[in-house]
C-alpha cells in the first residue's frame, strides 16, 4: 500500500485525516512538527507527503523547500493540505515546491483524487524500475503523541 | 581879365568837385552825394554860362536867364539833399509848384523885362507862402518856434517884396541867398553834430546867403568891400569843401555807428547767452540732483530755487492737477518764493491756483503757456504776476501737472531760450517721477511677494533683497548687500537655470532651511549677462506636512496590513477546527453506515451542513473585507463566453438534482468574447445559479447568454431566470444588504449567508459591468448580469491585466 507521510501539528487534523485514509487503505505515518517530518521522510521514504504549513521547529514552507532540495526526497509529491486559505497563499505553497494545494476543511474525496493521481504517476515510474517506495506492514504513529 | 581868370578857376574847382561827387555817388549810390552833384553840376553851368558871356559867345539875355536859373536849381538841389519836409511827397510837390516855378517865371519875367511890379510881387508872395507853408509842416516842432522862424524868413521877404516896385532884380536876388542861408540852417539841423565838415558846410551857405544883405547893406551905406568878386565867390568854395568833408564824416559815422550796433547787438546776445547759459546749467545741476537720488520730491525744492534764480523770476512752483467740481484744478506741491526761499510748501499748506480753464486746456495739450499782465487770476494770494510762464510735466505718459514761473517785477517776453531750459527741466522732473513710479511699482511687487528673492551679480555678490527673504534669513539688508551669496546657500549653485529645485537656505542664526528654489539669469536688454534672480519658498512647513503625510500613509498601510493579517489569521484559526468538525463528522458518517446505525447518518448530515454554512461565511465575509479594503485584485482577460456557460451549467448540476429542478441552457450565438476576471464571473453565475436552484423546487431554471448593445458599447448579457417564489418590491430594496435575504425566515428555510448577491454585485461594477433583477412573488425572480464584450479573441489580450479594485460601498 502506499505510503502516505502527514505531518500536521493539530491533534484532531493529524487524527482525523490519518484515520480516514488508513480507512481508504494507506499506510499512514505522521509527524507532528517540520523537522520529525524530514527525518521521517529521510527514514521512512514515503510515497507522498501531506504537509500542514503552519508547523513548529520548521514550517512547512521550509520543509517542503528542503525536502525538495534533498536528492533522496526530491522525488516524493507533496500536498500541501493548510488553513492559509486566501488567493495568495496558494502561490506561495505552490513556490515552496508542493505539488499540490488543499484548504483545510478538506474536501476529502477532492485530497484522495490528487493523492491518487500523484501516486499513480509514481507507480508507472516504480515499475519502470526507480526504486522509490519501500513498503511497510501496518500504521505507524511516529509521533508520541499519538 | 582877373574877373575872366577869376572864374576859369572857379569852374576848375567846380568841375573838379562835381567829378568828385559823381565818384562818391557811383561808388555809395547815397542820394545826397547825387542831390549835391546836380547841384554843382548847376553851379558849374552856372559859372560856363557867364564865362561865355564875358567872352561875347552867347547873348546876355541867355547868359543872364541861364546864370540864375542854374542857381535857383542849384539851390533846390542843395535844399532838397537836407529838408524833412519835402521827403514827402506833398512836400516834393510844393516846393517845385510854390518855390522853384515862382522863382522861374520870376526871372523870366525879369529877363524879358515886364514892366508890371504886381507880377513881381505876386511871384514873390507864392514863393514867400509856399515857404511858410513849408516851415509850418516842419515835423516835431512846438508851435512857437515855428510862429519864430516864419517871422524870420517873412519879415525880409515882405521887405523883398515891398521893394519888388522899385528893385526888381534885387527881390529874387534876395530870396535866393536867403534860401542858401535856410539850407545852411537845414543842413545843420540836419546832421545835428559839431564837426568841422557840418560846421563849415552849415556856416558856409549862411555865409551864401548872407553875402547878397550884406552887400545890399553895404551899398546902401556906400561902404566898399575889398576883393569883391572874392567874398562873392569864396562861400561856394567853403560850401563845397564842407560837403566833401561831411561826406568823409558821414562815411566815419556810418561806421562807427555799424561798428556800435554790432557792439550792442553782440552784447545783447551775449546776455542772453550768459542767461541762457546760467538757466541752462542750473537745469542740468537739477537734473543731475534729480537723477542722483532716490526720489525726485527731496530734489524739487533745490530745483525751483536754482531754476528761479537762474530764470530771474520771482516765483516757481510744482503744480499737480487734479479733477475738482468744475473740471480741472491744480495744487502746489512744491514751491520757491524769492522773497521767502527757505520756505517750502507742502502737505496741508498746499494751495490751490486759479488758473482757467483756457490754460489747463493747452497744459493739457501739452503747450507751454506763456502769459502777461493782462491775465487775470494767478496764484490766489492777490497780487497777480506781471508775467507768468507754464510748462507741463508729463508722468508715464499722462498729463500730471506743470511747472510754473512767475516773475512780479515785469512783463517779459520768454525766450526761446528760457522755454527751452524750462521745457527741458519740466520734462527732466516728469522723467523722474515716472522712473520713480516704476521704482516704487517694482519695490511694491518684490516686497508683497511671498517668495524670498535674491538678486546678485555676475559674481554671485548679492545686489538685492526683498523683505520676505530678508525675514526668512534674519538678516538686515545692509548686512547682505554686497556680501557672497554663498553666505545664505548651503549648495554651491552654478550660474544656470534652475526651476523647483530644493535647496537650503542658511540664516543668520545658522538654522538650514529648506527651501524650493528656482533660479534665472538676468540679462539686460542688449543680452548682456548682470546677474541671477533666486527665487526661494520656505519648505519647513511643506517638509513636515509631507512627512506627516509619508506617516499617515505608513500608519495607515500598517492598520491595513494588520487587517488583512488579521483577516488571514481569522480565517486560518476558523478554518483549523472547521477542519475537523467536518472531517470527523464525514469519517463518523462512513462508520455509522459501516455499523449499520443509520439514524445517525441525518444528524451527522446536519453537523456538516453547519460546517460548511459556516465555511461559506468564512468565505464571503473574507470577499467583502477584501471589496471593502479595495485588495480584489481582479485578472481581466478576455473570455469565450462558451466555456463559462458550459462551467457554470456543470457545477450547478449537482445542486439542481436536489430541488428537483431543470436547467435550460440558451445561447445566442455568436457570442464571441467579454472581457473579465474568470474566477470571479465563474464565482457570480455560480451564485446567481445556486440562488435559484435554493428558491426553486421542482421548476425550471434558464441560462441564457447574448450578445447586446447599449450605449454605444458591446456587451454580453447572462440571464438567469427561475420559476421560484419570487420577491416582492420590499424584498427586493433589501436584495442587496449585507445578510438580508428576502426575510428572515428564508434563511433558516433555505440557507445561504445573504452575502452571495451583494458580492456578486460588486464583482460585476469592478469588472465594468451591471448586475439587476426583475421579481414576481409566486412566478419566479430574472438576474441579469452585463459585462463588457470584448472585441479581440482570448489570445490577443494579454491575461495579466490587472484592475485593482476600487473602494466601493457595500451597501446597495
Amino acid at each position: 500500500m502506499p505510503k502516505i507521510l502527514i505531518i500536521e501539528d493539530n491533534e484532531s487534523s493529524r487524527d482525523m485525516l490519518a484515520r480516514r485514509l488508513s480507512r481508504r487503505g494507506y499506510q499512514v505515518i505522521a509527524a507532528a512538527d517540520g523537522r520529525r517530518g524530514i527525518v521521517l521522510a529521510h527514514e521512512q521514504s514515503p510515497d507522498l507527503i501531506v504537509m500542514d504549513m503552519s508547523l513548529p521547529e520548521i514550517d512547512g514552507w521550509e520543509a517542503t523547500r528542503r525536502l525538495k532540495a534533498d536528492r533522496a526526497t526530491r522525488a516524493i509529491p507533496i500536498v500541501a493540505l493548510t488553513a492559509h486559505a486566501m488567493a495568495s497563499d496558494r502561490k506561495k505553497a505552490m513556490d515552496a515546491g508542493c505539488d499540490d494545494y488543499h484548504t483545510k476543511p478538506v474536501d476529502f474525496e477532492g485530497l484522495v483524487r490528487s493523492m491518487e493521481a500523484f501516486l499513480e504517476a509514481r507507480g508507472s515510474l516504480a515499475t519502470a524500475g526507480i526504486p522509490v517506495i519501500s513498503l511497510r506492514p501496518a500504521v505507524r504513529m511516529e509521533d508520541p503523541q499519538c | 581879365m582877373f574877373p575872366q581868370f577869376q572864374r576859369v578857376v572857379t569852374l576848375s574847382v567846380m568841375s573838379i568837385l562835381v567829378a568828385l561827387f559823381t565818384w562818391i555817388y557811383m561808388r555809395d549810390r547815397q542820394p545826397r552825394a547825387r542831390l549835391w552833384m546836380i547841384g554843382w553840376a548847376c553851379i558849374v553851368v552856372h559859372f560856363g554860362g557867364m564865362l561865355l558871356f564875358t567872352f561875347g559867345l552867347i547873348p546876355s539875355r541867355l547868359a543872364d536867364w541861364s546864370a540864375y536859373a542854374t542857381l535857383i536849381f542849384g539851390a533846390s538841389a542843395f535844399f532838397l539833399s537836407v529838408s524833412r519836409t519835402t521827403g514827402a511827397r506833398l512836400g516834393r510837390v510844393l516846393f517845385w509848384a510854390a518855390l522853384v516855378g515862382p522863382a522861374v517865371v520870376y526871372w523870366t519875367c525879369m529877363v524879358f523885362e515886364v514892366a508890371h511890379p504886381a507880377v513881381y510881387r505876386g511871384l514873390l508872395g507864392a514863393v514867400l507862402g509856399g515857404g511858410a507853408w513849408l516851415a509850418w509842416r516842419q515835423p516835431k516842432r512846438s508851435p512857437v518856434s515855428v510862429a519864430a522862424w516864419m517871422a524870420l524868413a517873412l519879415a525880409p521877404g515882405i521887405w523883398a517884396a515891398w521893394r519888388a516896385s522899385t528893385h526888381i532884380e534885387t527881390g529874387m536876388d534876395f530870396l535866393l541867398f536867403e534860401g542858401f542861408a535856410v539850407t545852411g540852417w537845414r543842413y545843420w539841423r540836419y546832421f545835428r553834430r559839431l564837426t568841422p565838415g557840418v560846421l563849415l558846410t552849415s556856416l558856409a551857405f549862411l555865409a551864401w546867403g548872407l553875402v547878397f544883405p550884406i552887400s545890399e547893406i553895404c551899398a546902401a551905406l556906400q561902404v566898399n568891400i575889398p576883393g569883391d568878386h572874392v567874398v562873392w565867390d569864396l562861400p561856394k568854395y567853403f560850401v563845397a569843401f564842407g560837403m566833401i568833408m561831411t561826406l568823409f564824416e558821414n562815411q566815419t559815422e556810418i561806421l562807427q555807428r555799424e561798428i556800435g550796433v554790432r557792439k550792442r547787438a553782440e552784447e545783447t546776445a551775449q546776455a542772453a547767452n550768459e542767461a541762457k547759459g546760467i538757466l541752462m546749467a542750473s537745469v542740468s545741476f537739477a537734473a543731475r540732483r534729480i537723477l542722483s537720488s532716490a526720489g525726485w520730491e527731496t530734489v524739487v525744492p533745490e530745483t525751483l530755487s536754482k531754476i528761479g534764480v537762474a530764470a530771474r523770476v520771482s516765483r516757481a512752483y510744482v503744480a499737480q492737477i487734479h479733477a475738482a467740481k468744475d473740471g480741472m484744478a491744480s495744487t502746489v506741491l512744491h514751491e520757491w518764493t524769492e522773497t521767502a526761499p527757505g520756505v517750502e510748501c507742502s502737505g496741508s499748506g498746499r494751495k490751490r491756483l486759479d488758473w482757467g480753464i483756457t490754460e489747463l486746456a493747452s497744459l493739457r495739450r501739452g503747450e507751454v503757456v506763456a502769459t502777461s499782465a493782462t491775465r487775470a487770476g494767478g496764484p490766489a494770494d492777490g497780487d497777480a504776476p506781471k508775467s507768468a510762464i507754464l510748462v507741463p510735466i508729463e508722468v508715464a505718459g499722462s498729463w500730471f501737472g506743470f511747472l510754473g514761473f512767475e516773475d512780479d517785477r515785469r512783463e517779459r517776453e520768454w525766450s526761446e531760450a528760457e522755454r527751452d531750459g524750462l521745457r527741458s527741466a519740466a520734462r527732466m522732473l516728469g522723467a523722474s517721477m515716472t522712473r520713480q513710479r516704476a521704482q516704487e511699482y517694482v519695490d511694491n511687487i518684490l516686497r508683497s511677494m511671498e517668495e524670498s528673492l535674491l538678486v546678485t551679480d555676475t559674481e554671485l555678490q548679492i545686489r538685492r533683497v526683498n523683505p520676505s527673504a530678508l525675514r526668512l534669513l534674519g538678516y538686515r539688508e545692509e548686512e547682505l548687500i554686497g556680501r557672497p551669496a554663498a553666505q545664505v546657500i548651503l549648495e554651491r549653485e552654478a550660474p544656470a537655470r534652475r526651476s523647483a529645485v530644493e535647496r537650503t537656505y542658511r540664516t543668520k542664526t545658522g538654522r538650514l532651511i529648506p527651501v524650493l528654489f528656482s533660479s534665472a539669469e538676468m540679462r539686460d536688454g542688449s543680452g548682456m549677462l548682470e546677474g541671477y534672480v533666486w527665487l526661494a519658498q520656505d519648505m519647513t512647513e511643506l517638509k513636515r506636512a509631507q512627512e506627516e503625510l509619508v506617516h499617515a500613509k505608513d500608519a495607515a498601510e500598517e492598520a491595513n496590513r494588520a487587517k488583512s493579517a488579521f483577516l488571514a489569521n481569522m480565517s486560518h484559526e476558523l478554518r483549523t477546527p472547521l477542519n475537523a468538525v467536518i472531517g470527523y463528522s464525514e469519517m463518523l458518517e462512513e462508520v455509522v453506515i459501516e455499523r449499520g446505525q443509520e439514524d445517525l447518518v441525518a444528524d451527522l448530515g446536519k453537523i456538516q451542513w453547519a460546517g460548511k454554512h459556516l465555511l461559506g461565511l468564512i468565505n464571503d465575509v473574507l470577499d467583502l473585507a477584501k471589496i471593502e479594503a479595495g485588495r480584489v485584485e481582479l485578472s481581466i482577460e478576455s473570455l469565450d463566453v462558451m466555456p463559462v456557460i458550459d462551467d457554470a451549467a456543470d457545477t450547478v448540476r449537482p445542486l439542481l438534482e436536489k430541488n428537483g429542478n431543470r436547467l435550460e441552457v440558451g445561447r445566442a450565438e455568436p457570442l464571441g468574447a467579454l472581457l473579465g476576471d474568470q474566477t470571479r464571473v465563474r464565482q457570480v453565475l455560480y451564485n446567481l445559479l445556486s440562488n435559484a436552484c435554493k428558491f426553486t423546487e421542482n421548476g425550471l431554471i434558464r441560462l441564457e447568454a447574448r450578445r447586446t448593445e447599449r450605449k454605444g458599447a458591446e456587451w454580453v448579457e447572462f440571464q438567469v431566470a427561475d420559476t421560484g417564489i419570487g420577491m416582492s418590491v420590499e424584498q427586493m430594496d433589501r436584495l442587496y444588504r449585507p445578510f438580508m435575504q428576502a426575510d428572515a425566515s428564508t434563511t433558516r428555510k433555505y440557507g445561504g449567508t445573504g452575502l452571495g448577491l451583494m458580492i456578486s454585485r460588486e464583482f460585476c461594477h469592478m469588472m465594468g459591468g451591471t448586475l439587476s433583477a426583475e421579481s414576481e412573488p409566486g412566478v419566479g425572480s430574472v438576474f441579469t448580469v452585463r459585462l463588457p464584450a470584448s472585441t479581440a479573441t482570448s489570445a490577443e489580450v494579454p491575461a495579466d491585466q490587472v484592475v485593482m479594485g476600487e473602494r466601493q460601498p457595500v451597501h446597495a
